[in-house]
């Protein structure tokens, strides 16, 4: 009897063992709890930007939750769920005491935490690009090494990090790329789309070609369009600053050139939101001067919607610094932001 | 009698130092000297004494002193989504000059005189600009040069196709250098590091440049600069140009060759 009591014992000491094992290592080791309350930001002083502030709008408390102990946060990017950022951390390269043309070139690491600032992975294979997948669970990544000029670096690879198991699949070996006069080609713009769950590559070859990935088959194909950023129905893409429609390529710029007149000049074309084909850019409105010439007001925000041809918004409040999913679009009144979601503009 | 071969000598010495020296002074009827054309360009033939002088161009036999047909021109067009491009004749930048220095991003393989290449009025461009910047005492720091287009004096074979550049191919664009506040000839990228950053004086830089070429457009950074400012619809945004600004300057001799 004491045997078995013994081995009772035993087996479930093993047993516990065993399901804490097996827990520990299926458990996600970040928590979900973003939730549309909170923002993040790069600290905006210009000799401290090695840290990453949260506020919670609701209370409007402001929070340092990560520190970087790098050179330089270079770039912030929130996952589609708000469940994780992306930091894009400058490592710094060597430059010789009286100048700042560098020796060593710099290097970066994405850097994922989680919404209070806890780190629960990092690339540290000098990636330049990425974009999240839909899901916010992968991220695709082109890395590269510096390069002062052109896209700014040169393309070494192409690949996807899968922020569960923290596996890593390097994709360029799939793609159809040429040793070009000793340079590998490869992609320098990668945006992960939504409408299909594929990934867009342009890519330096002899026709500047755009590549889709299918997640799916992990297989890839030369696509006949002319940019790789689609509106999150598909319907549209824009490239080289330009929109066009994705059935046709069409160029479409004319539509809005029409709305908004010949001398009308648009910055930053993006798609805002998470569904539909709603662009956000910054305008600036022509005047024609009493000598006949053209000057240009202020700049002000235009949320638009390409199929409607309707202007939702404009909006000449300044886009906040504070950051959050591509759902949002945040824009920042007397230290206090602003929020506009898909949602909220269509029930107006 | 040695002492007469001795003023002798001394006589012809001191007429050919006359000699040399009126050559100096008075050239030979074969050149072209007029006072109305600047000392940078004494033949007046719109190419640049340094230039004209500057060993990668040997190739084009290009005389200082005597008037030179431009012979640089830019075929097809500067994106490789365009089509691409290439140069016929293209031209060296010399490696610094008046106000500006040229650079080269390739830290791992600097080789000289690969990467500066373009037609005529993208150097005349160049050079214009750097005389303004130093006669209006904005220098130091000179005028950063990157990356014009890719070439080889000896194959003869000028532009085309430039990663990592996605243009670049022929000879009408340039990378420059935002200018820095410290008065340095070095690297800057405005979004790393603003405190560093002269936007004033590059506002001057782009003025000048203006003044010395037709731009067909400008990419500069305006989510870390105020640039688009300054009044001229072709000074556009583009991400990745936050450590140089991008000039290209319209095809001289049209886009239909």
């Amino acid at each position: 009897m004491k045997r078995l009591y013994l081995y009772l014992a035993s087996l479930s000491l093993v047993l516990t063992v065993l399901i804490v094992l097996v827990s520990s290592a299926k458990m996600v080791s970040y928590v979900y709890f973003g939730g549309p309350d909170y923002f993040w930001r790069i600290s905006k002083e210009i000799l401290d930007k090695k840290r990453l502030h949260r506020l919670d709008v609701n209370t409007n408390e402001k929070k340092l939750i990560y520190e970087t102990k790098e050179d330089l946060l270079i770039d912030i990017s929130v996952a589609p769920t708000d469940t994780l950022i992306a930091l894009l951390v400058k490592k710094e390269g060597v430059t010789p005491p009286d100048t700042f043309d560098y020796i060593v070139l710099p290097k970066n690491s994405l850097v994922f935490i989680s919404p209070d600032g806890n780190e629960i992975g990092r690339l540290d294979e000098d990636v330049r690009k990425f974009s999240w997948s839909p899901d916010g669970q992968k991220i695709a990544y082109i890395t590269g090494t510096y390069y002062e000029g052109g896209v700014g670096f040169k393309t070494t690879g192409v690949g996807i990090f899968d922020l569960k198991d923290r596996s890593k699949k390097q994709i360029k070996k799939d793609f159809p790329h040429r040793t070009i006069e000793g340079f590998k080609g490869g992609g320098y713009e990668i945006k992960w789309a939504k409408h299909d769950n594929n990934i867009y590559i342009r890519d330096f070859d002899y026709l500047d070609g755009i590549y889709r990935y299918n997640t799916k088959t992990g297989k890839s194909e030369k696509v006949d369009c002319n940019g790789i950023d689609f509106s999150p129905d598909g319907k549209y893409y824009i490239g080289d600053g330009t929109l066009y429609l994705t059935s046709t390529n069409e160029n479409i710029m004319s539509l809005l050139r029409q709305k908004f007149g010949q001398q009308w000049t648009q910055f930053s074309l993006e798609w805002v939101f998470d569904k539909g084909h709603c662009l956000h850019f910054i305008a600036q409105k022509p005047i024609q001067k009493a000598d006949g010439k053209w000057d240009y007001e202020g700049q002000y925000n235009v949320i638009y919607d390409v199929e409607k041809d309707e202007i939702l918004k404009e909006v000449t409040l300044p886009i906040s610094w504070w950051k959050g999913s591509p759902n949002k679009l945040v824009f920042e009144k007397d230290g206090k932001i602003i929020v506009e979601t898909y949602e909220d503009l269509f029930k107006k | 009698m040695r002492k007469k071969w001795i003023e002798n000598i001394k006589f012809i010495a001191l007429i050919l130092l006359l000699l040399s020296t009126f050559g100096d002074v008075c050239p030979k009827k074969t050149q072209v000297v007029d006072d109305e054309y600047p000392s940078w360009d004494t033949d007046g033939d719109n190419i640049s004494n340094a230039v004209e002088t500057n060993s990668a161009n040997s190739y084009l036999g290009l005389d200082p002193n005597t008037p030179n047909a431009n012979p640089s021109i830019a075929h097809g067009y500067p994106c490789q989504s365009q089509g691409g491009g290439y140069i016929e004749k293209a031209f060296n930048l010399p490696n610094q000059g008046t106000g500006y220095y040229h650079y080269n991003p390739d830290k791992g393989e600097p080789l000289i005189d690969t990467d500066d290449w373009g037609v005529l009025a993208l150097i005349n461009m160049i050079e214009g600009a750097g005389r303004l910047w130093v006669w209006n005492e904005y220098s130091p720091p000179r005028i950063g040069v990157g990356d014009l287009s890719k070439g080889d004096q000896y194959t003869q074979q000028f532009g085309g196709y430039f990663p990592p550049h996605s243009c670049h191919q022929n000879g009408l664009e340039v990378d420059i250098r935002y200018v820095r506040n410290d008065d340095l000839d070095s690297a800057l990228n405005i979004a790393w590091y603003p405190e560093y950053f002269d936007e004033f004086a590059t506002e001057i830089l782009i003025r000048y440049l203006i003044r010395n070429a037709h731009i067909e457009l400008i990419y500069v950074d305006t989510l870390h600069s105020s640039l688009n400012h300054i009044g001229y619809s072709f000074i556009l945004h583009l991400s990745g140009h936050s450590d140089h600004f991008h000039v290209r300057i319209i095809d001289p001799d049209g886009t239909t060759n």
